[in-house]
């Protein structure tokens, strides 16, 4: 008798530990690899490498963002994020010439939210299987914008996308100071607004959200233009910098920017997390693979090392959950 | 009887071998589109391209049959084809072809067991083993296609040896229909089936449900790494980007053959059709001369198609990998039955358990019935 | 060896001093239950009371952490539930346990199919030993016919055939009755009849005391993990039961108040969808509690849900306040001041990753909101204000929801309907799986809506609540009101009479 009481005081003890872990353990998990950072190399802790760091997070967290928010309103992921991407980037270069930057701009993102609106119908509406349906919208977006393409490059004209792709206050490239508006019109959306509310009740009870009266197929589409409307804005930033629009720039993002998101803790089956989880996530992924290339781990093994990451970072998570349902 | 009228009749069974008609449909339309495509020759190298993908599909489709996915066919591709590549110098033809398959057979067992024992999403755990075996091919080729100038042996995977099928057809065709039987007709077919389609009841069998889902992954490896052996002898290289592009198709095949993403439900055999009518487009545009951006868009709108079609008439909460609740499963059979024109009353009918009734037993059996419930006049029902 | 014989020795089954202690709570102290070979043995009690625990540890789900169990007089021990299967018990859930695209023989057989030497099944043979148990049970089904095509009864009774199968000396049954109809639930007692008539000890769990009565021969109340009393059912009367398992008497649990009744608030017309419902119509006055009775499959939930917009109708109006509600739109239903508690609490009624305050204020965030953004102190002492009203517990407003008991998960909801100020309301077997005393709460509230006005609509299937609370009873069957019974006529004859009447005449 004695002996299970005590166990199960060592067992809650535990949980315990193990609740700490699931809620912090991210941001320990990011100083540490900060730390391991600057034994590898002297050169982590320069600005140019930390300012480089910022410029791959940048573009991984505008994306990251939209994932979230298809994520945590119940349709598990986006794949149609590079292609968006590109075709946003392609848009925008391409039809400058003609209606000017901002106009072009705006067509670019006009054209992600109209692929999320596709996405949205699919699933919200027709209820269909996200996986598929952006896989699909994927594949057929990223070949309309190869077929636009062509072989010819395409790239940036003008004052403006100059500056756009250039620009930095002080050093720190444009890119980050238009993410942290974004983070933080993110945050407001997410966690203090009506919206943000229906769409984690929507992630976390379809049925029960539908009873309450939530719109939620309109919900559900919602996510998926937000995700649209970000990954386009990420093309029109990348393929700026870039100074050309190609259909590879966003390859991986899609990847990346899931990686994030569940590294950041936020729950794939949705109703959950929290947008510093995910700019946490963000960071690990950007901290994470500045620590490869210094450590000199070639391109090829990052494939490798990026797989064994988000399966681990998925499978502590479901372990840390099991601990806190029990 | 109204059970009846749901497996037994000639428009349910027409229905449910919709599939042959869409291959037919999808004959036509590209023979009509791309006249030269039904030429025999054509038709011929339509099966013989699509065995690759065939022959990853029908691994898929076991996945599938769990309820699972696994998107890491393309990248084990990829390796198993470089791993035999390289290793045939040292080792040999046949032990490398050995290892190559093995090494496919080895991404099965990663991803069973990062599925059944870390308990990881099966999306992301193969998302996961997908970039991370790309990126061993990757390393282990150092980038390049790997070309050595003596590959193949005795059978050359290019020269037919059935009828007019080489090898890599052979191993598609044969290895769906013995896939096919295995599912339908043995013990371990059925098992694999009931644990697809309800894993409970299945745990509460006596069977082992984990068991099962690691079986199927590494089949689908095992037959990932066949196909990709196969196919880079029959290129005579070794390739660490082959395959990225082919999980598209794999998947859209499984899809359009009919099997249920939620698993339990579809046909080896469907997918093998599924297969053929994916191969057709691809050969009909290849014909035509269209470019491989259109051809994805092609492709992409008729996964698009095949999934919208597929979802009307059904309910579900979006993206959910692994099904509905029990209970959202039986409300939505409910109102799938109401919605039948079957009503709920009459599907639980007498008829169908006993033969018929006089009308006075009915109404003795009513009374009966409500005093046993407890309906009498001096007690109250239920508490 | 006679039965009888049997009986007066060795219990089939014994459980002995079962004590069971999960994370700070005592699910079961020292309980001690037997059944006997051929006896049907049914233990009765509250939600928690620790029926479904007992069971769980009889099926090898779980250990006790005392006591033993014994079948046939030798000690047993399980550390799974295959074990406990092959000592020969049996459970036959609720839910059920079948795989919708196999055929009845081949779940009956589930990995048991019989095959030759290469591993292939053996159709006929599967067919021929599938036929076995169902014709002994005497369950007329076709074993080829597959179970996605069945109805709740018929899977139900595939599920016993299976359990049979497998030929246990103790089947345990835990609320089968639940979603069959009368007629399913009648074939099923017959066949519990043979079973025991076999000599099987079958365990019955019910909350359905009429039922206890007419098929147990013994039954055992629990009461708080406790042990109350087992009695042979000769012995004693329902309402026995109820005092056994509560504590209280049935009048102290369903009070009634007198309310004086105002205008017409909820107006029903020609409402259909057929053939699930047709030409439904009703008013209810302000004030008024109009219950809705009939048959587990009458269409009443749907009709409701047609109301309330969750579905669609193809005919007929919606009237509140003499201002018709849109068709198929619950926000309309709900700005129009309808509300609505539904039947499956965890799933159509509550987020249950989300808090207490997050749920209440489900629909009614506009309100709480400025420019979008919700007021998160006004948010809090509004739901403070209704947590404190229906008596939350525990009333933590950041508490998930999914950590509360049955009862008071059933208040979150109704606070989550009350925050829209309804005017109507709609109640869905609003105490279903509830414990007695959580169930006299909820009509204390619902009789003190009714005071305050609110036009109450409240289904439920359990007669003694509809009778005790309604003022007036609209009897369904087969998706048409069948009756109109006044508060002064409710009889359960009555009701039983019209809920049973009509089926199969109507909508042919």
């Amino acid at each position: 008798m004695t002996v299970s009481v005590a166990s199960g005081t060592l067992r809650a003890r535990g949980n315990a530990a193990l609740l700490l872990l699931a809620r912090y353990g991210i941001y320990v998990a990011l100083v540490l690899m900060c730390a391991i950072g600057a034994l590898i190399s002297g050169s982590f802790l320069t600005i140019t490498n930390i300012l480089s760091i910022a410029l791959s997070v940048g573009y991984v967290g505008f994306v990251a963002i939209g994932m979230a928010f298809v994520v945590i309103g119940g349709s598990l992921i986006d794949l149609s994020i590079p292609g968006v991407i590109a075709a946003a980037g392609l848009i925008a270069l391409s039809t400058e010439q003609t209606v000017g930057p901002v106009p072009a701009i705006l067509i670019a993102i006009v054209v992600g939210c109209f692929v999320g609106l596709v996405n949205g119908t699919a699933v919200g509406y027709f209820r269909a299987n996200a996986i598929l349906v952006t896989y699909a919208a994927q594949i057929i977006i990223l070949g309309i914008s190869q077929a636009v393409a062509g072989s010819g490059n395409i790239y940036a004209h003008g004052a403006v996308f100059n500056w756009l792709g250039n620009a930095t206050i002080g050093r720190v490239p444009l890119v980050l100071p238009i993410l942290a508006v974004a983070l933080l019109v993110a945050y407001v959306t997410l966690h203090r607004s009506t919206f943000g509310r229906q769409v984690f009740a929507t992630g976390g009870g379809y049925q029960a959200s539908r009873v309450a009266g939530i719109p939620v197929r309109r919900i559900v589409m919602t996510t998926f233009v937000i995700s649209g409307a970000l990954a386009a804005v990420t093309g029109v930033l990348m393929s700026t910098a870039l100074g050309s629009a190609q259909d590879t720039i966003g390859t991986g993002y899609e990847f990346s920017a899931i990686t994030a998101v569940a590294i950041g803790g936020t729950s794939l089956f949705g109703g959950e997390g929290t947008i510093g989880r995910v700019l946490a996530g963000v960071l690990v992924v950007g901290v994470l693979d500045d620590l490869l290339i210094l450590a000199g781990v070639s391109i090829n093994a990052q494939g490798l090392v990026e797989g064994v990451i988000i399966i681990g970072a998925v499978a502590l998570d479901v372990a840390l959950r099991r601990v806190r349902t029990r | 009887m109204s059970a009846q009228r749901f497996t037994n009749n000639l428009p349910a069974r027409l229905y449910a071998v919709r599939i042959y008609g869409v291959l037919a449909l999808t004959l036509v339309v590209a023979g009509i589109l791309v006249p030269s495509f039904l030429q025999p020759l054509n038709l011929e190298n339509t099966v013989i391209q699509a065995s690759p993908n065939g022959l990853m599909a029908l691994g898929e489709t076991l996945v599938i049959f769990m309820g699972c996915i696994d998107l890491s066919v393309g990248s084990t591709l990829a390796l198993s084809g470089l791993v035999a590549v390289i290793l045939q110098g040292p080792l040999g033809p046949w032990p490398a072809v050995l290892v190559g398959v093995l090494s496919g057979t080895g991404v099965g067992v990663i991803n069973g067991l990062v599925v059944t024992r870390l308990g990881v999403n099966a999306f992301i755990a193969t998302l996961g083993t997908m970039t991370g075996i790309a990126g061993v091919s990757l390393m282990i080729s150092g980038g390049n296609p790997i070309s050595p100038p003596n590959i193949g042996f005795g059978l050359p995977m290019n020269n037919a040896i059935i009828w007019w099928l080489p090898p890599p057809t052979v191993a598609f065709v044969g290895l769906c229909i013995l896939l096919h039987i295995l599912v339908t007709r043995t013990r371990v077919g059925r098992n694999l089936m009931s644990v697809g389609g309800n894993r409970e009841a299945s745990r509460r069998a006596g069977l082992r449900p984990n068991a099962y889902v690691f079986g199927a992954y590494v089949a689908c490896g095992t037959f990932a790494g066949l196909s990709g052996v196969m196919l880079a002898l029959s290129l005579a290289t070794g390739s660490p980007i082959i395959g990225s592009v082919s999980v598209l198709p794999v998947i859209a095949s499984v899809v359009v053959g009919g099997a249920s993403l939620l698993g339990g439900a579809g046909s080896v055999v469907k997918t093998g059709v599924g297969v053929l009518i994916i191969g057709s487009l691809s050969m009909a545009m290849d014909i035509a001369n269209v470019s491989s951006w259109d051809q994805d868009i092609v492709l992409g709108g008729v996964l698009l198609f095949v999934v919208l079609m597929g979802t009307l008439g059904q309910g579900g909460t979006p993206g959910r990998l692994r099904g509905s609740t029990r209970r959202e499963r039986r409300v939505s059979s409910v109102i799938g039955e109401a919605e039948k024109g079957v009503r709920l009353e009459e599907s639980s009918s007498v008829a169908a358990l006993t033969a018929t009734r006089s009308h006075q037993e009915e109404t003795s059996m009513r009374k009966e019935e409500a005093s046993m419930r407890g309906y009498k006049i001096t007690g109250g029902d239920q508490i | 060896m006679t039965q009888a014989a049997e009986r007066l020795e060795v219990p089939r089954l014994r459980m002995l001093g079962i004590s069971k202690r999960f994370v700070g709570v005592r699910a079961l102290t020292k309980v001690t239950f037997e059944a006997q070979a051929g006896e049907i043995h049914a233990i009765v009690g509250e939600n928690g009371a620790g029926k479904s625990t007992l069971m769980k540890i009889l099926s090898g789900v779980h250990q006790p952490d005392e006591g033993s169990i014994e079948i046939d007089g030798r000690a047993v021990r399980f550390s799974g539930p295959n074990e406990s299967q092959e000592l020969g018990i049996a459970m036959v859930y609720q839910e059920f346990d079948l795989v919708p695209e196999l055929s009845v023989a081949e779940n009956i057989l589930l990995r048991r199919q019989p095959v030759n030497r290469l591993g292939f099944i053996r159709r006929s043979e599967l067919l021929k030993q599938a036929k076995a148990p169902l014709d002994e049970l005497q369950v007329g089904l076709d074993p080829s016919l597959i179970v996605k095509d069945l109805s709740a009864g018929q899977r139900q009774l595939v599920q016993i055939a299976q359990a049979y199968s497998r030929v246990p000396r103790i089947m345990v049954f835990d609320e089968p009755t639940s979603a069959l109809t009368e007629h399913e639930a009648h074939i099923l007692f017959d066949i519990i009849r043979r079973l025991k008539d076999r000599g099987v000890a079958v365990v019955y769990i019910s909350h359905r005391l009429g039922e206890v009565m007419s098929i147990a021969d013994r039954v055992t109340a629990l009461r708080d993990g406790h042990l109350v009393a087992t009695r042979d059912i000769a012995d004693v009367s329902q309402d026995d039961m109820v005092e056994l398992i509560v504590g209280r008497t049935i009048t102290e649990l369903f009070p009634k108040q007198e309310v004086k009744f105002g205008e017409p608030v909820l107006e029903v017309h020609n409402l259909s969808r057929p053939p699930t419902f047709d030409d439904v119509s009703f008013s209810i006055r302000a004030g008024e509690i109009v219950g809705m009775a009939g048959l587990v499959g009458a269409g009443r939930t749907e009709i409701a849900r047609a109301i309330f917009g969750l579905d669609k109708r193809t005919g007929g109006v919606v009237l509140v306040n003499g201002v018709p509600v849109r068709s198929g739109h619950v926000d309309a239903a709900i700005r129009a001041g309808l509300g609505f508690v539904p039947e499956e609490r965890k799933i159509d009624g509550l987020v249950l990753s989300e808090t207490i305050s997050q749920n209440v204020v489900l629909s009614c965030l506009r309100a709480l909101a400025k420019l979008g953004i919700v007021n998160r102190v006004r948010e809090r002492t509004f739901v403070r204000g209704l947590v404190e009203r229906l008596d939350v517990r525990p009333p933590e407003l950041n508490r998930q929801v999914m950590t509360l008991s049955g009862g008071n998960q059933q208040k979150v909801v109704l606070a989550k309907c009350l925050a829209i100020a309804p005017k109507v309301l709609i109640l869905d077997e609003p105490t279903a799986g509830i414990d007695v005393s959580s169930k006299a709460e909820i009509h204390r509230l619902i009789g003190a809506l009714a005071e305050t006005g609110v036009a109450v609509l409240l289904i439920s299937s359990e007669l003694t609540e509809v009778i005790a609370a309604s003022d007036r009873i609209l009897v369904v069957a087969g998706g048409r009101i069948v009756d109109e019974v006044p508060r002064a006529d409710a009889t359960e004859q009555r009701i039983i009479r019209a809920a049973t009447g009509e089926v199969g005449a109507a909508l042919r």
